[in-house]
């Protein structure tokens, strides 16, 4: 274990061990909440098999008034002292957990029925895989399902070539992924230089050391609104920085051979990222947010098509907005 | 709304009432089928895990006479009895057979779907919803989920509203944008009644997209932003004879024709945009024939296009597939590539 990464201590003897911990970290979404609280309820297995515990980042949208209504008594409740970011809370949550299997679900997303059932038969058919994760549906700020995640692999079973695939770029959302807790307590908790791509690290730092499963059924609904961490810091372009420092620690873990190649994967893929994410910007009249990701694809990758690409958001900042929208 | 009780146009399928005093359940579910039966297991089971009983529910299986497989079996093994089945005398090609399900159907909902798509969960109890609390409504939509051959999602149709409700102007979304596809749609019974049936003249697609433009102008239709309906699309459907001799857009414009005829009301914009859609299809079409390399098909398809609509986006996407072509065609090893014009 690093200096980044936090020790997830085992669970004390004793201490009785759900197979399931399904640890909820929520900040500002508690309007979401009862609807990702009674997609799991909705599955539940009774507490001897499930600890279900939403952990709050200290929101002032009162989720505990929502975990005690739908929750009524099921659902445990903890609440930080003070703000702590959300990859910290992430790890208040690993703390917390008690059981064999741990689903990270943020308390604005969701599952569809039998993602438990599935997840848990993955792991009752290959023991030795660390993780496993299913297909993606990712909706708006409604709940609508606007797209797919790709799809990895035709049937369920363990993923050929993981660790390139998922060196290359991040591809999946982390209400899809389910770790058995003993992984995070050989591997560390969640890399504290990051703070919004520590999940990103951590499928790679697990695919490293241990064989992942992949269901093809989409399963988990990772829901995409302005008010999430996520976008929040996507105006600032912050996300792209971050990025680049899980691509330099990811490089560590990769066989020598490959790694530049890997790495460099990943760069052109973040910086064209951030040339769409540029473009939607200008689109929507978000001219700041536009040229901080022209710079920051720049910085990432100078290559030629990158600096087309920024040259393009450049100017389009300087035309009328097309369409006054929400940030993409 | 509907019109004065005057019987349908001649070009289209008359379906006359339930006889009175026979049995009429609420749906009908209507799976019409032909050399689909590897699928058919799965499209029943997904209306069997909803099933409200027989008083309920009609479910049928209307046979086009199949003759690569044996959907029949498919019905007794996965039915067990629930499902019945019917099989035409004769193949009448799909546009009839589904006339036959419509006939056949009893119920006052009618859900046509097809023996290789599906339905979610919740399904039938969401598309109840709208027709038990507004009498105007004639059909109810939900948004599409695409599969691939193997039952694997590939994307979702696009939201059109956010929210369950009435779309207030249907008959141009309908014709311009075509967002329904079958297994979404369900309608009432007395509504083809009035209007009509599937139009035979319509020989390999586009009878539904008329069909539904057809009953937006005369009725409200409901949408439900939820995709609860499956629709498979399989590669292979999109080439054949249908495609190399361009009838695929002849049907296409024969559907804009016949609204633009039977509803005196569209704006001219209406048609234009639909022509728009039809031709930026066609290029689809052609693309996938540039994959296929079936160069044939790929050039009836240009030529179709461009008949049918000349816009600014239509050729664009024109020229960008030439280009597309002709590197494809430069890429290919010089055995395989045909002396002469493509065609």
């Amino acid at each position: 274990m690093t200096e980044y990464r936090p020790t997830i201590a085992a669970v004390p003897l004793g201490v009785h061990r759900p197979l399931w911990s399904v640890m909820i970290p929520t900040y500002q979404c508690a309007r979401y909440l009862a609807h990702t609280l009674h997609a799991v309820l909705c599955q539940d297995p009774g507490p001897d098999a499930m600890q279900i515990e939403v952990v709050d980042d200290h929101s002032t949208d009162d989720p505990e008034t929502v975990t005690r209504d739908v929750g009524r008594g099921r659902v445990g409740f903890f609440r930080q002292p003070a703000n702590v970011g959300h990859a910290r809370n992430f790890e208040t949550c690993l703390y917390r957990s008690r059981g064999h299997l741990v689903h990270l679900l943020h308390g604005d997303d969701g599952v569809r029925d039998a993602f438990y059932a599935t997840m848990e038969g993955a792991f009752q058919t290959a023991p030795s895989i660390g993780a496993a994760f299913c297909r993606q549906i990712i909706t708006d700020a409604d709940g609508n399902w606007v797209h797919i995640s790709p799809l990895e692999q035709e049937e369920s079973g363990v993923i050929e070539g993981w660790l390139d695939h998922i060196a290359s770029g991040q591809r999946l959302q982390t209400p899809a992924m389910v770790v058995r807790r003993e992984v995070y307590e050989r591997l560390g908790g969640f890399d504290r230089r990051l703070t919004w791509t520590e999940d990103w690290e951590m499928w790679v730092r697990i695919a490293k050391h241990f064989p992942v499963w992949y269901e093809p059924a989409p399963l988990a609904l990772y829901r995409v609104h302005s008010q999430s961490s996520s976008g929040r810091q996507i105006n600032t372009a912050e996300t792209i920085r971050d990025v680049r420092r899980a691509i330099e620690i990811i490089r560590g873990y990769l066989p020598a051979e490959r790694a530049d190649a890997l790495a460099r994967q990943a760069i052109h893929a973040t910086a064209h990222a951030a040339i769409r994410r540029g473009r939607r910007f200008a689109a929507s009249g978000v001219r700041a947010a536009a040229r901080a990701h022209a710079y920051e694809a720049v910085r990432t990758e100078a290559s030629p098509s990158v600096i087309a690409g920024a040259a393009r958001v450049m100017l389009a900042t300087l035309l009328p907005a097309r369409r006054p929208s929400e940030a993409p | 709304m509907s019109d004065n009780g005057s019987s349908p146009h001649p070009d289209f399928a008359v379906v006359p009432p339930v006889p009175p005093g026979a049995a009429r359940p609420r749906w009908s579910v209507m799976i019409p089928t032909y050399n689909c039966a590897d699928y058919l297991a799965h499209t029943l089971r997904s209306v069997l895990h909803q099933d409200p009983g027989p008083d309920a529910m009609q479910i049928e299986v209307v046979d086009d006479r199949s003759e690569r497989d044996d959907p029949e079996r498919v019905v007794r093994d996965v039915g067990g009895g629930r499902v019945s089945f019917f099989r035409q005398p004769t193949n009448v090609g799909h546009v009839r057979n589904f006339n036959t399900c419509l006939e056949r159907a009893r119920g006052r909902l009618v859900h046509l779907l097809h023996g290789d798509d599906a339905v979610l969960a919740g399904f039938y109890d969401a598309m109840a919803v709208p027709f038990r609390e507004n009498s105007d409504i004639g059909a109810a939509f939900c948004r599409t989920i695409y599969m691939d051959e193997r039952g694997h999602w590939t994307s979702f149709s696009p939201l059109l509203r956010s929210g369950r409700r009435v779309l207030s102007d249907a008959l141009a979304l309908m014709a311009t944008r075509q967002p329904a596809q079958p297994p979404s749609v369900v309608v009432r019974r007395d509504v083809y009644e009035q209007l009509g049936g599937f139009d035979p003249r319509f020989r390999t697609c586009a009878e539904d997209w008329e069909m539904y433009a057809r009953i937006a102008a005369h009725y409200a239709i409901w949408y439900e932003p939820a995709p609860l309906a499956l629709y498979r699309r399989r590669p292979h459907s999109l080439t054949g004879r249908g495609i190399r001799d361009g009838q695929n857009a002849r049907d296409a414009r024969l559907a804009i024709e016949t609204y633009r005829r039977h509803d005196p009301a569209l704006p001219p914009d209406v048609t234009r945009q639909a022509r728009e859609l039809a031709a930026l299809w066609m290029l689809m079409v052609a693309r996938g024939a540039r994959d296929a390399r079936d160069d044939v098909a790929w050039l009836r398809q240009m030529w179709e296009a461009i008949r049918t609509s000349r816009s600014r986006p239509v050729l664009g996407r024109l020229v960008r597939e030439s280009a597309a072509q002709t590197r494809a065609v430069a890429r290919r090893p010089a055995l395989d590539r045909p002396h002469g014009a493509s065609a």
